[in-house]
This record gives C-alpha cells, sequence and structure tokens, in this order.
C-alpha cells in the first residue's frame, strides 16, 4: 500500500504495516472465545488513530484520552455485537463516535479551548521571536478555526483528511451519502478558511 | 466558463481526485481543466495542505495506565480452553497420518524402496528450535506448527519457553502463551508459564498469564506474582487491578 500522506494521513499507512500480524477480526473473534485480554491487542494498535480523532474533534488531551480508554472497554463489553466478517475498524469507529456524540450531549466540548486563551493573551515581542510565533499563530488559528466548525462538516473533515476515511465509509458510519459528505468536506474547507481569515484580522 | 455553482462541483471533483490520489502534476492539469474555479480550487488545496501540517498531540503513558487499570476491573471471563477439541482434533490427524503412512508403508515394502520414509517439517526436525528469524510473522508462523505439531516434545516446549521469555514483539510473547495453553496438561509447560511471570513487563503479557492462571485454577504461581508485585516491572495502578484480579489465586 503506497502511504500518501495526502491521501491517507495515518490510519491507513499505519494499519498496511501492522498487516503481517494477526488481523484485527481474528483477534476480536478471540476476545469472543473469550480471550479477553487481547483486547490489549487492539488496543496498542488502534489507540494512537482512534486518540488523534478524538483529539482532532475535542481539542481536550485528557478527555481524548478517557475516550479511547472507554471505547475499548465497550470493545469488549460488546464484543459479541461484532458479526464476523464485518470490518473490525468500521465497528471500532461506531463505538467511538458514539460515545463523542455521548459526550457532547453531557458538555459543549467543542466551546472552550487552551488555544484559544494562548492566541488572545498573545502579545507581541521582538521580531526574532515574532517569525516563530507567527508560523505557531497560524497552527493556532487553524486548530480555532477547526474547532468552530460546524461539528457535521468538522467530523467529515476529521475522518476523511486525519483518519484516512473513504467517502462511503464516512457516509455509511454517518447514516449519510457520499454526495452529502464530500459537499460537507467542501463547504467546511470554505467555512475553516472564513473563519481563519476573521481570526488574522483580530 | 464556470460559475459558482459549478465551482463548488469542481471543487468536490478535486476532493474525489485527491482521495484517488491526485499528484502535484495532476492537480495542475486539473487546474488547467478548470481554469475559472483557479482561484477556489488553489485556496481549497491550500487549506487542505495546512490541515496536514497542523501539529499533533501525543497521548501521555497514563491513558496506558487508565486503560489497562479499567480493563483488569472488568470482570474476568472464563478461557474456553480448546485443549479438548484439540485433543479430537490430534486424534483425527494422528488417525489421518496412520492411514497415509500405512498405504504409504505398503507402497515402499511393495515396491522395496526405502528411499521414502516419512515427510516431515524442518523446523520440528531441529535438534533445538531456534526463533531466529527477523520477521515476527515468520516467528508466530513457527509457534503455530508448533502449537499444531503432532507430538509435544522437548524441543517445543524449551523453543516456547524462550519465545515467551526473551521475544521482542509482544504478539510472538502472546501465541507463546496461546500455545503454552493449549499443552497446559504437561506439567514442564505449566511449570514454565509460573516461571515466566517474574519477568514480564507488558501489560497486556501480565494479565494474560493472569487470565491463564485463573483459568488453571494455578495456586502455585502464587510466589510468583508476589515476587512480580514487588518488582518495579508493574505500572503504577495497574498492580492494584492486577491484586484484585488474582484474589481467586493468590487464596488457594
Amino acid at each position: 500500500m503506497d502511504c500518501n500522506l495526502l491521501i491517507m494521513p495515518s490510519y491507513l499507512c499505519l494499519y498496511s504495516k501492522k498487516k503481517d500480524l494477526q488481523s484485527d477480526n481474528e483477534i476480536i473473534q478471540l476476545v469472543q472465545d473469550g480471550e479477553t485480554g487481547k483486547v490489549g491487542i487492539l488496543y496498542e494498535r488502534h489507540k494512537k488513530d482512534l486518540f488523534y480523532y478524538f483529539y482532532r474533534m475535542t481539542n481536550d488531551k485528557l478527555k481524548s484520552e478517557d475516550l479511547v480508554q472507554n471505547t475499548f472497554i465497550k470493545v469488549l463489553r460488546f464484543n459479541h455485537h461484532y458479526k464476523r466478517g464485518q470490518p473490525f475498524n468500521f465497528w471500532l469507529y461506531s463505538i467511538a463516535r458514539n460515545l463523542f456524540l455521548d459526550s457532547v450531549a453531557k458538555k459543549d466540548v467543542l466551546k472552550h479551548s487552551a488555544n484559544e486563551e494562548a492566541l488572545y493573551n498573545h502579545y507581541d515581542e521582538d521580531q526574532g521571536v515574532q517569525k516563530a510565533m507567527e508560523q505557531e499563530e497560524k497552527h493556532q488559528i487553524l486548530q480555532i478555526a477547526l474547532n468552530r466548525l460546524d461539528s457535521k462538516k468538522k467530523e467529515a473533515i476529521v475522518l476523511s483528511r486525519f483518519q484516512g476515511m473513504k467517502y462511503k465509509d464516512i457516509a455509511q458510519l454517518t447514516n449519510s451519502t457520499e454526495t452529502n459528505i464530500k459537499s460537507r468536506i467542501r463547504r467546511g474547507l470554505e467555512d475553516l478558511k472564513l473563519i481563519m481569515s476573521k481570526l488574522e484580522l483580530q | 466558463m464556470e460559475n459558482s455553482r459549478d465551482c463548488a462541483h469542481a471543487k468536490e471533483q478535486l476532493l474525489e481526485e485527491i482521495q484517488e490520489g491526485l499528484s502535484e502534476n495532476g492537480f495542475d492539469l486539473f487546474i488547467e481543466k478548470h481554469i475559472a474555479c483557479r482561484e477556489e480550487l488553489i485556496s481549497m488545496y491550500n487549506t487542505l495542505r495546512q490541515l496536514d501540517q497542523l501539529e499533533m498531540v501525543e497521548p501521555s503513558s497514563d491513558m496506558d495506565q487508565g486503560f489497562y487499570a479499567k480493563l483488569a476491573a472488568e470482570p474476568k471471563q472464563k478461557l474456553k480452553l480448546r485443549r479438548s477439541t484439540i485433543w479430537f482434533r490430534n486424534i483425527a490427524v494422528a488417525a489421518s497420518i496412520f492411514m497415509v503412512g500405512a498405504l504409504i508403508g505398503f507402497y515402499l515394502l511393495d515396491r522395496g524402496d526405502h528411499e521414502m520414509m516419512m515427510v516431515e517439517d524442518d523446523l520440528l526436525n531441529q535438534e533445538n528450535i531456534v526463533l531466529t528469524s527477523n520477521s515476527s510473522m515468520s516467528r508466530l508462523e513457527d509457534i503455530s506448527e508448533m502449537k499444531n505439531a503432532p507430538k509435544l516434545d522437548k524441543k517445543i516446549i524449551e523453543a516456547l519457553n524462550r519465545a515467551l521469555l526473551n521475544d521482542p514483539n509482544v504478539n510472538v510473547r502472546l501465541s507463546a502463551i496461546e500455545a503454552m495453553l493449549h499443552y497446559a496438561d504437561n506439567p514442564k509447560v505449566r511449570e514454565n508459564l509460573i516461571k515466566a511471570i517474574p519477568y514480564q513487563t507488558s501489560p497486556i503479557i501480565q494479565m494474560t498469564l493472569a487470565e491463564v492462571m485463573i483459568s488453571l485454577d494455578e495456586s502455585e504461581s502464587k510466589d510468583e506474582w508476589l515476587q512480580l508485585f514487588r518488582s518495579d516491572r508493574l505500572e503504577d495502578g495497574f498492580k492494584e487491578q492486577l491484586e484484585e484480579a488474582l484474589a481467586p489465586v493468590m487464596k488457594l
């Protein structure tokens, strides 16, 4: 599998490097057979990708770590719901997404961020520091813009861009259509640009 | 000339092309084809590139500790020991080997030809089985072969034990435990499983060995667990959970 990071940022590339080991589907079946400790292998394989997904969605490190842990505990508790032959990754993201949506329902995790604080408290210093700060500031602005994006558009961008999912898989995961997903990503990117321009003017 | 509606269509087309692996040259060609939307397409492409450069925060080690603590706190399921089915399968395999052997024997006797005696696997024929392959996949295959060997012997017991104690890959070590579990009715295999406990540093391996010991009701492992608890090989927070999970074994 060709790891072109512009097309498949992290998940698929990592997966291709791990394919020489026992497959996820085989491992989850062992978990179903009672070898519950093997959830640990699935955790080790997917913890980082899932963390990145949650972090992009919440911009909250502690919350993301908690969500990753809980996703795999759910994998263990509800392993009997996994249907043999079903792509494990799709099942995993269904659990992760539901946990994320539950957490959003309890508290708006998108409202506040430490990055935003840092940006607003920022003041200019000498020119040498200025350049490095500009780059840092650009990243902060982009992260803030991403946080301010409508949640559905943001989800489509995160799943396609950072998690490397195909549009048809995102459509299936979110109960939508491929056309809607493409449209959401396109409009999300347009909004992102607009929000960034506004933030840069502040 | 494309209008803004067409540009929306061109942008979505570009998104599709990018997902299919559009190269830099391909992007330039795409722009040429949609010259009226040039600025918008470049702007979107740049936004995507900026997203790719966004720095990523890494999870802390607390995440692992928290997960393994939660995992250890989950109610334990009895492992489905497959020894009984393995016996059944081994009998079937042995019967097949006997039949094939008998047929070959009659054939050879008939021909007076003693060249071809038995086709056995190279790995199992070695004096000492040493898993030296650099590929974890090969070592996993070797372990699988040992697990399915028609007869357990000293070489296999030793090789599995070495894999559990020394292999750098956690999946190989887990497979070694799994293979040893299939031979758990052998006292030496059980002894090796127990003796390996104090030397494990991976929480997955520690957890799996705990599950094996609980399933086997192995009270003989008590001293080895105590040795592990006294060492610094356990992650903070995980120790208490492991102690709790092992309570049935420790009380025996």
